[in-house]
């Protein structure tokens, strides 16, 4: 086993500075203002994790469940991409919410079929409320949510006509993925999940129509129903893999190494799957602080959205906001297909890329339900020189991470717009910062 | 040495008359120097020329003028009244007075608490003073008019506190730097590089441009043409109410100056709605030649009347469809029923409308007709709607908005929407009433298949008499067993027929209320020539915002960002203000020769509240 997921040791393996905290702060959750990162810097990574994992709820995050049982009622769509929206800013936890996004796309379920917000609302509390326990309740939980049901044809799967939409998933994009599994494991695992219904919002065990019979799979024998096949399916050596594949995607760099997968699929399975204290475990490894990982994923139009109003504090029309994501090609509770989103380069076209340059001028000049930009703060700030202005204007926006010839230039458009009055200049350098190729990756 | 001495005085001498010589010339040039800087008028500073009214100081140009008069005395009453004293006990109130909201939104009186020492009842008295009058004026060279303000204090003294607090507004706010001016001997301050303000005895000028502000100080001296004197001033005193507290004119001129989007009163609208709402008024109002409006208060009522000196005569034929001939012959009904929380009454020409609408509407409009046309035809077995349809109906309609209690249901809705109730005519009921209740069976059964398809609960037809009417309608099931989707019960769509009227209700609850109304005839009759009548009243708007604050907190935060304490306190003081408000009335009539627009807003009484019970001080010490 290599040590690419032991501690990150600050000081014997490099720094825990501003960019590392920052760096922390956009994977683990969706960033956060200067202020903050430099707080979090002085704790070190153990005792940011162990905050960024406190599920604790505020009064704020409170009072949107409330209501939002309310308005998913009215079966908008928008309301509820909205309610998650404001939720991941409003949170005192926003590493779970982030969470809830990566299982979202796991576990990808649509409206475009479900045709229920107030199910899909339902659903991503599941896996907010699930998400960083064990991935085996999470597997059983979500094969009874009414969402999820729906989505795959469950009410169809009867002993006498087995539909095997949702085995197959279950297997190829829930745990195992393709080519760990045969077809006789997917038919055999539809029959176990026979009667596994929706009716009125619930889950129902049909027992009319399930099959009781005798079933074979993964080579072993036996009457399993559902539960049987998610254990069978967690315990079976390609679901720590397949798992620790997409985690490390998701969380530390998009093309993992194969003893870094094997290295954190070890690691799931001596957890027993506990997804809490495995993130805890990557989140400070030396994999995760390391230079291949640093901005090396493209941010989602979530991660780009929310953390520009995390990190720049701004004030937002959240429906705008979730117009804004799902121009960018994220809908939240809309992905395009079982399968989710593909992410890191298909977020960026050329369409993709004029609307998030068209985004960085929305936040730099408080438009299209943006607002309290804090350019008075930062014109506030001592610093007449140029080059020190743009220094701490990279430090709020972009938090490092930006190069030499870039900064310099940066430098020589503040020197040369002056004439534009402070309030312009500030704005305008926002925008470029926002619109750089460096600000859209994470 | 003597020639030494002689020559050393000799020099001092000759000093003495360089200086003495020099101190003359200097002397003799002063006025011609200072002159020159513009700073004094020649020979001293001229006498100024004190107005008996305050609008005299404004210079010519006004296109907008407002006046209020005696509101210091107003608000150093109302500050004495129960209902501040009810407004300070509000829980609400309390907390919003911590807010950055409330600083920002008082930060013009804010500063008199903070620098002046004055507690907020006192300080509006003594800002506001004993009249103000606001005008908007024209400028060469700018898009926007600019504006020029004059507020008469009660006396110099006063006046003088208000600039020394100004100024200490500097001292307390580094940033707030001050800049000053002088004109003919007047300090100007210039607040932010926007705001002049200067005091000329009693009298405060404040402008956002300097030229005004020297105009004003002209005025003072006696110079130039002055706003008092014009026709737009004129016109601001004819006919003013004597217990009118604020009114305000605008020339017509200016807003119909401008064309296109630019015009601030359209020729054209962009949609139905509205044009069948107010067209008929925007018109009449760019024919005639000055807007003017008048705030006034007695008892517990506010009252705001806005003349529009337009007959309907004058109007084109296109507004025909605004009924003014019927609503002048003819009294409309109102249905007054407590629990309404809203009820209005209109006379509108529908048939005319549409034949006429490419007059009244823009070119893009035509499209929302054209689906309206062929949309609603497939409920009506494929009759033409504008052709067959629409011009069966009658001009005059009634519409009303009620909480919903959900009786029967066993589970509620958690979003409870208030339900609405169309009520109109038709010229030929009995003809007309099969097919209605056949295009209303069409309508829930396209309903149903639309549920259908997304495996939604479909809604179940039933009909029933009552008090002597058939009531048609269709509900969810209320004992269904499903959960979720609760929002459906909002809605239980209904029609029936009383008389030649019709109701189309979103509820077949509120379709009974109204059929109560008309059977037992509890309809109010409105004046005639009234055109639309709106009531809203206080208390079911206050019962339905309490049924829906949860959400509606939640939208505030969605849509504006706001933290969950600023959403609720902003709700809360909504809800702490209706609470108070009877009701309000909002109507259009025809009054000779002329048009008028009212509202009405009326107070819950309120009770006498010993003096003793005053509330803690707001001072501030010095």
């Amino acid at each position: 086993m290599s040590d690419l997921l032991a501690p990150y040791e600050p000081g014997r393996d490099g720094p825990f500075g501003l960019e590392e905290a920052a760096h922390l702060l956009r994977r683990a959750a969706f960033g956060a203002p200067l202020v903050q990162v430099r707080e979090w810097q002085a704790l070190g990574p153990g005792e940011c994790i162990r905050r960024l994992f406190l599920d604790e709820e505020g009064e704020e995050a409170s009072a949107l469940d409330r209501t939002a049982d309310a308005l998913s009622e009215l079966n908008q769509l928008r309301m509820i991409q909205a309610l998650w929206l404001m939720r991941m800013k409003v949170s005192k936890c926003p590493a779970l919410e982030k969470l809830a996004l990566f299982w979202h796309n796991h576990f990808a379920t649509s409206h475009v079929k479900v045709q229920s917000a107030e199910l899909l609302w339902r659903q991503y509390r599941l896996l907010r409320s699930k998400g960083q326990g064990s991935f085996e309740v999470l597997l059983q939980e979500i094969s009874r949510d009414p969402a999820m049901l729906i989505w795959l044809d469950s009410n169809s799967n009867r002993s006498t006509h087995p539909n095997e939409n949702y085995a197959r998933e279950l297997m190829e994009l829930f745990s195992l993925g393709v080519g760990s599994y045969s077809e006789r494991d997917v038919q055999e695992a539809a029959r176990a999940f026979t009667g596994w219904h929706e009716r009125g919002g619930e889950f129902r065990f049909n027992e009319r129509v399930h099959d009781f019979g005798e079933k074979q799979i993964f080579g072993r024998q036996g009457d399993f129903d559902g539960d049987d096949v998610v254990r069978m399916c967690v315990g079976h050596p390609a679901c720590a893999r397949f798992l620790a594949k997409k985690l490390l995607q998701f969380y530390v760099e998009p093309d993992p190494g194969s003893d870094l997968v094997e290295d954190l699929a070890q690691c799931l399975r001596d957890l027993g799957f506990d997804l809490s204290m495995v993130l805890k475990c990557l989140l400070q490894s030396k994999a995760f602080f390391s230079e291949r990982a640093r901005r090396s994923i493209v941010k989602s139009p979530v991660d780009l959205c929310i953390g520009a109003v995390q990190t720049l504090e701004l004030s937002a029309d959240f429906k705008a906001l979730a117009d804004r994501t799902r121009e960018l090609g994220q809908s939240l509770f809309a992905p395009p297909s079982v399968k989710g989103w593909d992410g890191q380069r298909r977020w960026i076209s050329s369409h993709s890329l004029l609307l998030r340059q068209r985004f960085a001028a929305a936040v730099s000049w408080e438009s299209e339900g943006l607002s309290s930009l804090p350019w008075k703060r930062w014109s506030a700030a001592d610093s007449q020189d140029s080059r020190a202005r743009v220094a701490e204007l990279i430090l709020e926006v972009q938090q490092g991470g930006l190069k030499e010839d870039c900064r310099s230039r940066l430098t020589e458009f503040t020197e040369q717009n002056q004439g534009m009055g402070e309030e312009a200049v500030l704005r305008s350098l926002t925008q470029l910062l926002l619109a750089l190729p460096e600000y859209q990756l994470c | 040495m003597n020639r030494l001495a002689s020559r050393s005085t000799g020099r001092r001498g000759c000093a003495s008359l360089r200086l003495l010589g020099a101190s003359a010339l200097a002397l003799a040039m002063a006025p011609f120097l200072t002159a020159a800087l513009g700073r004094f008028p020649l020979f001293g500073r001229q006498d100024l020329v004190i107005p008996e009214q305050a609008r005299e100081l404004l210079p010519e140009g006004v296109i907008a003028y407002a006046q209020a008069d005696g509101l210091g005395s107003i608000a150093q009453t109302f500050s004495e009244s129960a209902l501040w004293r009810r407004i300070g006990a509000m829980e609400s109130y309390r907390r919003y007075q911590k807010s950055p909201q409330y600083l920002q939104l008082t930060a013009g009186i804010a500063f008199a608490q903070v620098v002046a020492g004055r507690p907020l009842e006192g300080a509006l008295g003594w800002l506001m003073g004993r009249s103000i009058c606001i005008g908007l004026i024209e400028r060469e060279g700018f898009s926007e008019p600019g504006l020029a303000l004059v507020v008469e204090t009660d006396d110099e003294a006063t006046a003088e506190e208000v600039i020394q607090a100004l100024q200490r507004l500097e001292k307390l706010d580094e940033k707030r730097k001050m800049r000053r001016a002088t004109h003919r001997g007047v300090e100007v301050l210039v607040l932010d590089s926007k705001l002049q303000v200067c005091r000329i005895q009693r009298y405060l000028l404040a402008s956002n441009d300097p030229d005004l502000v020297r105009a004003m100080i002209a005025r003072a001296c006696g110079e130039g043409a002055s706003f008092a004197g014009s026709a737009l001033a004129q016109a601001f005193d004819t006919g003013r109410p004597t217990n009118a507290i604020v009114s305000a004119i605008v020339d017509s001129s200016y807003l119909t100056r401008k064309s296109g989007k630019d015009r601030w009163l359209p020729e054209k609208l962009d949609n139905a709605g509205g044009s069948l709402l107010v067209h008929d008024l925007l018109e009449a109002a760019a024919r005639s030649s000055q807007l003017k409006v008048h705030l006034a208060a007695a008892g517990n009522e506010l009252t705001i009347e806005m003349p529009i000196d337009c007959s309907p005569g004058e109007l084109p034929k296109a507004f025909a469809c605004f009924a003014h001939d019927q609503a002048l012959s003819s009294s409309l009904p109102l249905l007054k029923g407590d629990e309404f929380l809203l009820s209005i009454s209109e006379w509108r020409d529908l048939p005319a409308f549409f034949r006429d609408r490419r007059e009244l509407l823009i070119e893009d409009a035509e499209r929302g007709f054209a689906e309206f046309d062929s949309g609603l035809a497939v409920f009506f077995g494929g009759r033409v709607l504008s052709e067959e349809v629409i011009p069966e109906l009658c001009e005059d309609y009634l519409f009303v908005g009620a909480r919903q209690t959900f009786e029967g249901r066993n589970v509620p809705p958690k979003a409870r929407f208030p339900a609405g109730a169309w009520i109109f005519r038709m010229k030929n009921a009995d003809r007309w009433n099969g097919e209605l209740v056949a295009a209303f069976n069409t309508l829930i059964g396209v309903i149903n298949a639309d549920r259908g398809q997304k495996k939604q609960t479909p809604l179940l037809f039933f009909s029933e008499s009552y008090r002597g009417t058939t009531i048609y309608g269709a509900r969810f099931l209320p004992d269904d067993d499903r959960p979720t989707d609760l929002g459906r019960y909002n809605f239980s769509p209904a029609l029936a027929r009383v008389g030649d009227r019709f109701i189309l209700s979103t509820a077949d609850e509120l379709l009974r209320d109204v059929v109560d109304q008309l059977v037992d005839g509890a309809v109010e009759t409105l004046p005639p020539g009234t055109l639309t009548f709106l009531r809203a009243q206080g208390e079911p708007t206050l019962q339905i915002l309490t049924d829906n604050r949860d959400a509606l907190i939640a939208q505030s935060m969605l849509d504006k960002g706001k933290s969950l304490e600023q959403a609720t306190l902003e709700l809360d003081v909504l809800l702490d203000i209706v609470r108070e408000v009877a009701g309000i009335d909002l109507w259009s009539r025809i009054s000779g020769d002329r048009f008028v627009v009212s509202a009405a807003v009326r107070l819950k009484p309120l009770e006498v509240v010993a003096p003793a019970a005053a509330l803690p001080s707001q001072e501030i010490s010095r």
